[in-house]
């Protein structure tokens, strides 16, 4: 088979399988459905494999029905297949698969629902990534929005699922159809959809209208990549969403959105903006650094393992903003590695959460408590998944952090690995609190937390599904937590990242390839004359002695939040305040969520309009 | 005068898409929001056809007529179609949703279930 005819199959195996699913789920026995929904993962995975082994020569371009490219203008409809792109489809097929087999045990409802709706939504993710056209960015868009607002109400009757599907759907519809707007600008402007075409015809072009255009798709994006000011939609999703849902949404979805915008501004506006980037650079670096460092304190608070989680996710997403927006290839190959990496471990920390909630019915702290005393298999796990978010070695997530941090440093941008280490280390503390928290019954237990009278009496009949329910469901969370430390030991793995980030980041050869089909292949570092880091040391890959002081800090968070009684910080009047108006801000109401995402995109707008006009 | 009746498509979207937005802003009820998000979608369709149109131009079907012929551009409208069909899925399962939060909480204010949050 060649990779060419391939590269389709890796969005449409899990659509097609989800639309056959849809038809005969009725009358197809439970394991039957199981079956082929993973056979379906597995398939689109290896696809995926496939194309990004084929990418690594040249990366592919494939155009619908053979409507080649005539004189330099796009006929047809295209699909653009890179290292970067299959590598995350690939990524996303895989925390499919795991989804599956942790819902084996999880749902019990008969039907396919739940299948069709995953594999909706990994397919349009697939898609999402695949997309070189802005129109078909949009509809994956819209899909993988209805896709997962339904998985995120599933599995549920009371009304608080129903409150996080319901903000979800509607702050990101708005975010869609600001990103339709903008994409009816650019197609005013130049009668192009393609974005390599698009690029082409407004190369050099930076007037009022291209701007606005620019805020709009890539506001519209960022609103569905949970960047603050928009991410308030993203902690009430994940908090309700069924398990296998929250993997596919924090591992993959989210960040998804920020490396189509970022395929978007290379190859549609980079040249367009000319010698401006560097005012977009700011402004993406700012809102970035705020996600990070919000999200992070956020998770801190969070009693809800879920929504803590979930703001775990809003701070990693900020990092990976921030090391996309530094325009960089390194930093951008950094960032895909590290979307990888921590895609793998949040997933795995996310499969653990589902197995508490499994066994005690519950997923707050404060009724956790304890509970959960001398599990130690889930133990591993979970503090294990909380170190893989501090950056430590042999994860991967440390090397992805030490490739942004190098090629950060060499620009001067000393911040970027303060801010890294900030958000790595508080969210890996608050993950370690709960850990402490519900494995050791360390810290204080919250007198006001809800259900907490349900939880003190008959522990035991409370307790949902057996041990050996609950050891099957923890495999393909041990799975995810090998990738990420296995894939740090693939030979050439950094070389191969480099190599995919100088292409990703290289608008105009990307363009070229797209509309003049010239098969350009993936430049070797040589040629770019850039330095191979797989050559170097392994304490300096992993950057190790500043892993060692992020873990250090990390413990000393967890344990001075556990802690916070006896410190005095629990009542202290001067956190008092703050923390308040960071709760209340986060309201849980759609008006309060739009009024923030239509700021965000007019402090957008406008900061780029007056910094580019005068 | 024609200059501005050239852009009064444009301002119509606009004006479609704000006041839409000042709805969800100002909702009080989930089925009220729907209905709005359903108004700001709306604003893309008239941008996209008014960015199609042309003065003059024929419905975009070349049979029976010189291929010269000015006609109306029919990317556009194959593109509000799909819109259309993307955005009705969007506004039905809203719905839904706001259907299943009043069966089981008997509530269709944004404030009053809004259990998850901090």
């Amino acid at each position: 088979m060649r990779a060419e005819t391939a590269v389709p199959l890796i969005v449409a195996i899990p659509l097609a399988t989800a639309a056959v699913l849809a038809i005969c789920g009725r009358l197809l026995p439970r394991w039957a459905i199981d079956s082929l929904a993973a056979l379906a993962a597995l398939a689109s995975a290896a696809a995926a494999a496939f194309v990004f082994n084929a990418s690594l020569t040249a990366p592919i371009v494939y155009w619908f029905g053979g409507w080649f490219p005539r004189g330099g203008v796009a006929m047809g409809i295209s699909f653009y297949a890179d290292p970067v792109s299959t590598a995350m489809a690939a990524l996303t097929s895989m925390l499919m698969l795991m989804g599956f087999m942790f819902s084996w045990k999880y749902f019990e409802a008969p039907g396919s629902g739940y299948h069709v709706l995953m594999l909706g939504l990994g397919g349009s993710i697939a898609g999402m990534l695949v997309a070189s056209d802005m129109f078909n960015l949009f509809v994956f868009l819209e899909l993988s929005t209805v896709a997962a607002v339904a998985l995120s109400g599933y599995d549920s009757e009371s009304p608080g699922p129903l409150q996080g599907a319901w903000n979800f759907g509607v702050i990101c519809t708005i975010g869609a159809v600001l990103m339709l707007t903008g994409t009816a600008l650019l197609y005013g402007r130049t009668g192009a959809l393609n974005m390599a075409q698009v690029g082409a015809a407004i190369a050099g072009q930076s007037d009022p209208l291209i701007l606005v255009a620019f805020a709009f798709v890539l506001c519209g994006l960022l609103v569905k990549a949970g960047v603050v000011p928009f991410h308030f939609w993203l902690a009430d999703a994940h908090a309700v969403a069924a398990t296998p849902a929250c993997v596919l949404f924090s591992g993959i979805m989210v960040e998804t959105m920020v490396v189509a915008s970022f395929r978007a501004y290379y190859t549609l506006f980079s040249t367009g903006l000319g010698a401006h980037d560097w005012i977009v650079r700011d402004l993406l670096l700012w809102f970035g650094a705020a996600t990070a460092i919000l999200g992070a304190v956020m998770s801190l608070l969070q009693g809800h393992i879920k929504r803590l989680l979930a703001y775990s996710t809003i701070s990693h997403v900020g990092l990976v903003l921030i090391s996309c927006a530094l325009m960089e290839s390194e930093a951008f190959a950094g960032a895909m590695l590290y979307v990888v990496a921590h895609g793998l471990v949040k997933g795995a920390l996310f499969l653990s959460a589902g197995v508490m909630k499994q066994r005690f019915d519950t997923i707050e702290e404060s009724e956790l408590h304890g509970r959960a005393r001398g599990w130690y298999s889930l133990l591993v796990i979970y503090v294990a998944g909380a170190i893989g978010l501090a950056s430590i070695p042999p994860f991967t997530t440390a090397m992805a952090d030490e490739l942004v941090h190098s090629a950060s440093v060499e620009h001067g941008w000393h911040w970027i690995s303060y801010v890294f280490s900030f958000a790595a280390i508080v969210t890996a503390g608050a993950v370690l609190r709960s850990a402490g928290a519900i494995f050791f019954g360390w810290g204080p237990k919250n007198k006001g937390a809800r259900g907490q009278s349900k939880s003190q009496g008959g522990e035991s009949e409370a307790e949902g599904g057996g041990r050996n329910v609950t050891f099957v469901m923890q495999i393909p969370a041990v799975l995810l937590l090998a990738g990420a430390i296995g894939l740090s030991f693939v030979p050439a793995l950094l070389y191969t990242a480099q190599r995919a980030g100088a292409d990703f980041t290289d608008g105009p050869r990307v363009r070229d390839r797209i509309l003049a089909t010239t098969h350009a292949p993936l430049k070797t570092l040589e040629e770019q004359g850039m330095h191979n880091k797989d050559d170097e040391p392994w304490s300096e890959k992993f950057g190790v002695k500043w892993a060692a002081v992020r873990l250090v800090l990390a413990f000393g968070v967890a344990f001075g939040a556990l802690g916070r009684k006896r410190l005095g910080i629990q009542d202290s009047r001067v956190l008092r305040a703050p923390v308040k108006f960071l709760r209340d801000l986060h309201s849980g109401i759609v008006p309060d969520y739009a009024v923030w995402l239509i700021a965000g995109v007019a402090t957008f707008a406008a900061t780029l309009l007056l910094a580019i006009r005068t | 005068m024609s200059h501005i009746l050239a852009f009064l498509p444009y301002w119509v979207a606009a004006w479609i898409f704000f006041i839409g937005l000042y709805g969800v802003v100002t909702s009080r009820n989930l089925v009220h929001t729907a209905l709005c998000v359903g108004v700001m979608q709306s604003s893309t369709y008239v941008l996209l056809l008014s960015i199609g149109f042309r003065q003059g131009g024929t419905a975009p079907v070349f049979r029976g007529i010189a291929a010269s012929t000015p006609a109306v551009d029919p990317i556009v409208q194959a593109l509000v179609l799909t819109d259309v069909v993307v955005e009705t899925t969007v506004i039905a399962l809203l719905l839904a949703i706001a259907v299943q939060i009043r069966d089981s909480s008997g509530e269709l204010d944004p404030e009053k279930i809004a259990e998850v949050k901090g």
